[in-house]
């Protein structure tokens, strides 16, 4: 096999030496992976997401399995702010990989704190923003589906934080560009595209949902094609660099994002079937580069644009 | 991938898999398999299904589950044949505490929660003095799990919902053992089974003022400990049943928590 091909790729300001990351929330802090191999053989690791205060996550049934599918109700479990500076930072501050921190809060003000307190320490190479969460004080309505609060979130945590800020967006959304514009303009570097969808499973012997919590987050290759086609849209109006997340089990997923324009992709539900599932995509890709006559990945970054769709 | 070696149904919806392992295991009792069925290709079902190891032979390198048909995964395993290649990952989690010398022990195990108790009766130091407590709803249930414990030299206490095999009611009865006239002082329990049972079966420790411990379950993921689907409540803060379980100390659990 020609190891020559040249997999390096950048999301913005942030370089990384290959393009597959795990998703937040499929990789804890990174201990448990490390099990498994070398983390460095990773483009990066986006840790499990923090809050400010320690939360114990909600009851069980925390997840549902449906067709080619995962709903999961997790609640963010996390040890909080303080907690994740004092037990986990020090793992991560060792890890030979890039690794972002994913900030989750409730209000304006949580993620303004989560930013401010990440931005005493190092030891990490940036933030991952998770506008998914629901707006307490706004109904419950998640955060990301309001371009003014997308704008007003990511530009709190670009005054507390220098470093790289990549923000992920919902799809639950019927127009993801105002959304991604108002993130560009907060001072975001990247996106990541997208979060799980919201979805529910039904007991019928019981006749009750399974999720405790009722409803939860669908991922997997159930919902590939949604992120897929808003990698595209974001892609094709060229607004920030686009980390493709979204039902990636295989290499011909993670090619499909490329070929829409993602920079790098992040591997989630796949690490949770197999652990090794980053790695194996990460070889596919150099054998599916090298099979198809490229040099490098960056030739198949956005090259669906070019011959585009009929009414492209 | 593993060869499956045998798949039989030993009861109605329960079944006997038995697989060839590729290296030698250290396999303890109380430790699962995370198994991935599949139709073909498809990504669907999509999660690996866990099943707790019903015993392990060493010698000829054969893990041994039973499990019983409750949704689409564990139908399309029982479609599994001799000689199919099946995806495993395990040994995984914590396992049960062995090393207990010239001890009472009792083991209670409620329907599919006998299952872990084999392995584990056939590990524990035959010095000690072993009580088995089995419970299920019925005799069709019961006979056949209870069958693989009568070579092994223990106690073997029976008792189903409708009284159909052994005694009739739960494993309340079988340990609150007055009844039966020769009241045994255990010095630790081994519990695993339905909610109810634990509940009561922790408060009943307590009452006793006995240690214990018990497998847990709960729908799960990774098995790895990345996902946090099946965190378990206990007193002293949440514990992953992938990775810090199944077995958790009796007295910490937070059973409904």
């Amino acid at each position: 096999m020609d190891n020559q091909v040249d997999l390096k790729t950048s999301l913005g300001s942030l370089q990384l030496e290959s393009p597959v990351m795990t998703a937040s929330g499929t990789c804890g802090f990174g201990r448990e992976l490390a099990d498994f191999y070398d983390l460095k053989e990773l483009g990066g690791l986006i840790v499990k997401g923090i809050t400010i205060d320690p939360r114990d996550g909600n009851p069980t049934p925390r997840i549902a399995e449906t067709a080619a599918g995962l709903i999961n109700s997790i609640g963010l479990e996390n040890p909080g702010l303080e907690g994740f500076i004092e037990d986990e930072l020090p793992f991560i501050k060792n890890v030979n990989t890039k690794v972002l921190v994913n900030i989750s809060g409730h209000s304006l003000d949580d993620f303004r704190r989560l930013a401010a307190g990440l931005a005493e320490n190092d030891g990490f190479d940036g933030i991952e923003v998770n506008v998914s969460c629901p707006n307490i004080k706004g109904g419950g309505l998640a955060f990301g589906t309001d371009p003014e609060l997308v704008y007003k979130i990511t530009r709190l945590v670009r005054k507390e934080y220098t470093g790289f800020i990549m923000v992920k967006l919902t799809p639950n959304v019927s127009n993801i560009i105002p959304i991604a514009n108002s993130a560009a303009e907060g001072g975001a570097d990247a996106l990541a595209v997208a979060n799980t969808l919201p979805g529910m499973k039904i007991d019928i012997d019981k006749q009750k949902p399974v999720l405790a919590t009722g409803s939860g987050g669908l991922s997997g290759p159930a919902i590939k094609p949604v992120a897929l086609r808003l990698v595209y849209e974001i892609a094709k109006n060229d607004i920030l660099p686009v980390l493709g997340v979204g039902g990636i089990m295989a290499v011909e997923d993670a090619v499909e994002y490329f070929l829409a324009g993602a920079k790098a992709i992040g591997v989630g539900t796949a690490t949770l079937v197999d652990p090794y599932a980053p790695i194996k995509i990460k070889n596919g890709l150099r054998k599916y580069l090298n099979n198809n006559n490229f040099k490098s990945l960056n030739e198949i970054i956005g090259l669906a644009h070019k011959e585009g769709a009929n009414n492209d | 991938m593993t060869e499956v070696i045998r798949n039989d149904q030993i009861a109605k919806r329960i079944y006997l898999l038995k697989i060839k392992l590729n290296e030698k295991k250290v396999i303890k009792p109380g430790q699962f398999f995370n198994l991935k069925v599949r139709d073909g290709e498809s990504y669907d079902p999509l999660l690996r299904r866990p099943l707790s190891v019903f015993d392990y032979n060493s010698v000829r390198n054969e893990v041994s589950f039973i499990y019983q048909i409750v949704g689409r995964g564990t139908r399309i395993l029982s479609k599994y044949k001799n000689g199919d290649f099946i995806d495993i990952q395990g040994p995984l989690g914590n396992g049960f505490t062995l090393g207990f010398n010239e001890n009472k022990l009792v083991l209670a195990g409620g329907g599919m929660g006998i299952v872990p108790l084999y392995y584990l009766a056939k590990n524990l130091g035959s010095d000690n003095d072993l009580t088995l407590c089995l419970g299920a709803a019925n005799r069709e249930v019961l006979k056949p799990l209870a069958n693989y414990f009568a070579d092994l030299a223990i106690n073997l206490k029976l008792s189903t919902d409708d009284g159909s095999f052994g005694s009739q009611g739960n494993i309340s009865c079988l340990l609150n053992n007055s009844s039966l006239g020769n009241e045994i002082e255990y010095d630790y329990l081994y519990g695993c089974g339905p909610k109810p049972m634990l509940i009561w079966l922790q408060t009943w420790l307590s009452e006793e003022g006995i240690p214990g411990e018990f497998s847990l379950e709960e729908r799960m993921a990774c098995g790895n400990g990345l996902c946090l689907s099946c965190s378990c409540k206990t007193t002293s803060g949440n514990k992953r049943l992938c990775k810090e379980g199944p077995v958790l100390p009796a007295s910490e659990v937070i059973i409904n928590g």
